[in-house]
Order: structure tokens, then sequence, then C-alpha cells
């Protein structure tokens, strides 16, 4: 691996660390499994491009994006308590919903931004080529939003919302209503998930509204690769694994598709399959292996 | 402080499954009261306690809290003024959470919650306080999940938790049930002292009838949802728990329509 194509899955890893966050405050802090991120994503990107694309400032591009990311988990939040929709269903539900609505919004199946204004263009040319300065600007980003993250899941609401997760017969009854809580952490967990597609598409140039197909699993990997790394012993701990666990995600796979066996070479095509491959091992071998080991102990 | 009038829960219903839980249950509890409640299996013991929580709506009748009617109130808004422990001893804390952070989340119980800081440099020395008086050695361990510890110490947590901020209220239900019998007398003397430190309006849920006559100032026995005994003052100082069991084998030989009485007629 080149140091550009480290530099590239590093950058990757910190993009999609925002996402991984947002997955991480819905799979294990909510346990809501919540596949609206695969919308969400490319949601923030059609948002924050189509604003730009139409003469808007980059910035309030990105706050746009987030807000709309964070109405998309709300709706899923309250098909799923509201209307009891089983949450994965019910997130499901909203995934296909937002491809026709990023359609809508983009008017196009993609945008170009390679000639526009992006929040990166006021930081580039200062000394730093681009594959030095953006992985450092998404290392910043993921940087305060991971701190604002741990703040918040220590404040007095944000206990209730760890709690909401943890045991919601309990909180129920220390007079929390868990319609609420659920709201917000899914608005604030695809907030964080589409800051990430918009980011990601001011920096590599376009939105596509097939660009968030395979998000949940790389979130999902990424949350595990970070526990197997880092442990989830504390909420920062939990929350530096996430991190972590993306880099190394994007590193894995940036590995992979320099690897050649023989006739055969990973293509980026391949990345779904990859991906689900390995959490399936993730979330599978603990389950298979105390399996083995019972039956070895009864033989 | 509680009023329950013609209080009534069927589940399933209009199915073939239809369960009469509670039938016409009227119950008047004084402030300061300690009810136990005793009845066998399926009497609608544990539906009423969830009933005056709060946990499912009911079919008919009212409950009024501290004069005020809670009868459409959910379940997190009666909270405000209802402290409650569980059977299971792993449903009244958060297991991944730490001792502070749950005795935290407690005492904001009916307060609202913001972004102020979930645990207080001020909090941890009442915790502690309070830990220290349960003599469980907890005081020294704030920052460790509550899942580490034993199902009597999570359950003398939740007790904490339930009285941290005085509730109007204190719903118990069969909360010793599940915990070995040392830990059950342990939780139970906890209870006692809890309650008579905060002169806290009690219902209690129990399988155990020297339990529920040795504990609190009245008792009450329901069957087929509803109450058939209701016993305080003198007239309960005299019971023994064989007078309750007689009471058990009465009503039900009633239900086979085989009573004593109908046998010597």
């Amino acid at each position: 691996m080149s140091f550009y194509t480290f530099m590239g899955a590093l950058e990757q890893g910190f993009a999609y660390a925002l996402m991984a966050l947002g997955v991480y405050l819905t799979f294990r802090v909510l346990d809501f499994p919540d596949l609206t991120v695969d919308g969400s994503l490319p949601l923030g990107a059609a948002v924050s491009a189509t604003w730009i694309t139409t003469g808007g400032d980059p910035y309030v591009s990105i706050a746009l994006g987030v807000v709309a990311g964070m109405v998309a988990g709300w709706v899923t939040a309250f098909l799923a308590t509201k209307l009891r929709i089983l949450h994965l269903l019910a997130s499901i539900l909203t995934m296909i919903a937002l491809y026709s609505v990023n359609l809508r919004v983009m008017g196009r199946p993609n945008i170009t931004l390679l000639t526009e204004p992006t929040v990166f263009a006021p930081l580039e040319g200062r000394g730093l080529p681009n594959h030095i300065l953006y992985p450092l600007v998404f290392a910043a980003v993921v940087l305060v939003c991971g701190v604002l993250l741990w703040w918040f899941l220590h404040t007095e609401l944000g206990l209730a919302l760890r709690a909401t997760g943890d045991n919601p017969a309990m909180i129920t009854a220390q007079g929390v209503n868990t319609t609420f809580t659920v709201m917000l952490g899914l608005a604030l967990s695809n907030g964080l998930v589409a800051l990430s597609g918009a980011l990601v598409a001011q920096s590599q140039g376009s939105a596509d509204v097939g660009m968030g197909v395979g998000t949940i699993v790389a979130g999902l990997a990424s949350v595990i690769l970070g526990e197997a790394l880092v442990g989830d012993g504390s909420v920062g701990r939990a929350l530096i694994g996430v991190v972590l666990g993306s880099v190394v995600y994007r590193l894995a796979i940036a590995t992979a598709l320099s690897v050649r066996f023989g006739d055969l070479a990973l293509t980026p095509s391949d990345l779904n399959l990859i991906t689900a491959v390995l959490v399936v091992v993730a979330l599978g071998v603990p389950g298979l292996r105390s399996k083995l080991l019972r039956r070895r102990a009864v033989a | 402080m509680i009023q329950i009038e013609g209080l009534v829960k069927i589940f399933h219903r209009g199915s073939v499954n239809e369960n009469v839980a509670l039938s016409g249950v009227d119950l008047h509890v004084a402030d300061g009261d300690f009810v136990t409640v005793i009845g066998s299996n399926g009497a609608g013991k544990s539906t009423l306690l969830n009933a005056v929580a709060g946990a499912f709506p009911v079919d008919a009748g009212s409950i009024r809290i501290d004069g005020r009617d809670v009868t459409r109130l959910p379940e997190h808004v009666r909270a405000r003024h209802i402290g409650r422990v569980f059977q299971d001893p792993l449903k009244g804390t958060a297991a991944s959470m730490t001792i502070e952070e749950n005795l935290a989340i407690a005492a904001r119980r009916g307060l609202r919650r913001g972004l102020a800081p979930g645990v207080r440099g001020g909090d941890r020395e009442e915790f502690r306080a309070l830990l220290a008086s349960l003599g469980l050695g907890l005081e020294n361990r704030l920052k460790d999940p509550v899942g580490l510890l034993s199902g009597g110490q999570r359950q003398s947590i939740t007790l904490l938790m339930a009285t941290i901020r005085r509730p109007k209220i204190l719903l118990l239900d069969e909360h010793t049930a599940a915990l070995d019998p040392k830990t059950a007398h342990l939780v139970m003397d906890l209870t006692d002292r809890l309650v008579e430190r905060d002169r806290l309006t009690t219902l209690m849920v129990t399988h155990n009838m020297e339990q529920a006559l040795r504990h609190g100032n009245r008792t009450i026995m329901m069957h087929r949802g509803r109450i058939i005994l209701d016993v305080s003052g003198e007239e309960r100082r005299g019971l023994t728990v064989k007078d309750l069991l007689d009471k058990f084998h009465e009503v039900r030989t009633d239900d086979e329509g085989l009573s004593d009485r109908m046998l010597l007629a």
C-alpha cells in the first residue's frame, strides 16, 4: 500500500467515523438496529450538494444536511414508537422512502461539486497537500463530535437516553418518556450520519444517490471492531473504539484491495460482500465458540 | 393517599384467553399506611400494582393519588409520584451504567432533565452516605457498573432509587421473592427502615404470609380479581399464618361449589 492510499484510507476512516458514531448511538446505546442510515447518509450529501450547486453557502449546506438527517431519524422513531412498527422494519421503510426523497432533492442521480466552493476550499493551497489536509480536517471534526457526544451522554438527558436502551422498564419507572428519548437518539444519530454524508460529498466532489448502500454494515463493522480493539467498558472507551474501528476497517479494506490472489483481484464492488462476511464472523463467532466449548465440556 | 374505585382490568378481552384480572376493586389507602397484599397466583395482586403504576390502561374504574385522578395519565407521568421495586432484581437498574449514574437518574425523578451534568460532585457525597447505610460496602464502588453486583445488592440499590426522592407512594411487587432467604431478610429490613424514615404510603405484594403479617399495618387478601379480606389494627394483630391459610382454603373450596357449609347443611 502506498503512502497515498494509506492517507486515503485514513481520510475515509475519519470521514465515516462520524457515521459509525451515529450507528453506535442507535445500535449500542439505544439497542435500536437502525437501517435509516443507508438513506440518511446520501440525504446529507444530496441536501448539501444541491444547496451548493444552487449558489448556497457550503457551511449552511452542511447544517441543512444535518437537519434533514435528524428529521429522517425522527421519522423512523415515530414509526417505531407511535405507530408501533417493528424497529428494524420502521427503519427499512424510511430508508426506502429516502431513496426517492434523495432523487427528488437532487433532481438527478448524482451531482458533481468539482468546480463548486466547498468547506475544504479555504484550507487548500496553504502548504499542505490535499491528501494530508483532508484526513486532518476530518480527524478534527471527529474529535469535536466525539467529545460533544461523550459530554452529552453524561448529561441528565444523556443518562436517560442510555438507560432507555439498557432498561426501558426502569427508566419509565423513573419518569422518563421513552418515546421522547428514542426520537432524540435517532435524530442525533442520523444527524451525525448526514453530517458524514455531507462532508464526504464535499471532499470527494460528488453526491450520488447510491452512495449509501452498505452504510449500516460498514458502521456495524466499525463498532464491532472498536469493541474488539478497545473494549466497551465505559462510554469514553466505546467512542474511542468506534473511531479506531472505523479507521482500522478502512485500512483493512484498502489492504484487501491491494492484494492479488493469482488471477483474482478484489474490486471495490466486492466490498459489501467482504464487509458482510466480516460482520457475520464478528457477531457469530462468540456464540459459536461458546456452543462448541459447551459441547466439548459435555463430551 | 390512594383511592381506587371499581377498578376493572380484563386481559385479552373478547378472545378465548379472556382473563378478568381485576373485577371491581375498591381500595382506600390512608397517608402513611403500609399495606401488604397477598393472594394465590392470578388473584390480581401484581395487576393491581401495575394498574396503580399505569403500566396499562384499565377497563373501568378510577385511581386517585393524593386526591388527583391519575387514571388516564401515562406511566412515566405518574412515576413522578411513585417509587417502584420489581420482583426481578435486574429490572430496577440499568446494568451497563454505574452505581452513581443509576442513583443520579433516580435523583431526577419527576424533575426536568436537561444538559446539566448527570452526576454532580455534590451528589456523590449524598450517594456515598446512602450506600454506606446499606452496609454492603458499595459506598466505595460508585463507578462500578451495576451489572457486576448481585441480585440482593441490585435490589437494595433499586430501593434507594425508589425512595431517593420521597415518592407519594411506594409499590413493591414481590421484591424479595427472587432472593435467597438471608438476602431477602436484609432487603426487608431496609424496606422497613426506608418506609419508616419517610413515613411512606406503601403497597407490598408478597407470597410469604408470615412476611405479610410481620410487616406493615394492614393486610388485604385478593382472590379472582377482588379483595376478599381487609384487616388492620387489633384484628390483624391477632391473625396467624394459619388463619390466612384457612381463609385461602375456604375461598378455594367456594370456587368448586363445595364449601364446608354446603356439605354440612
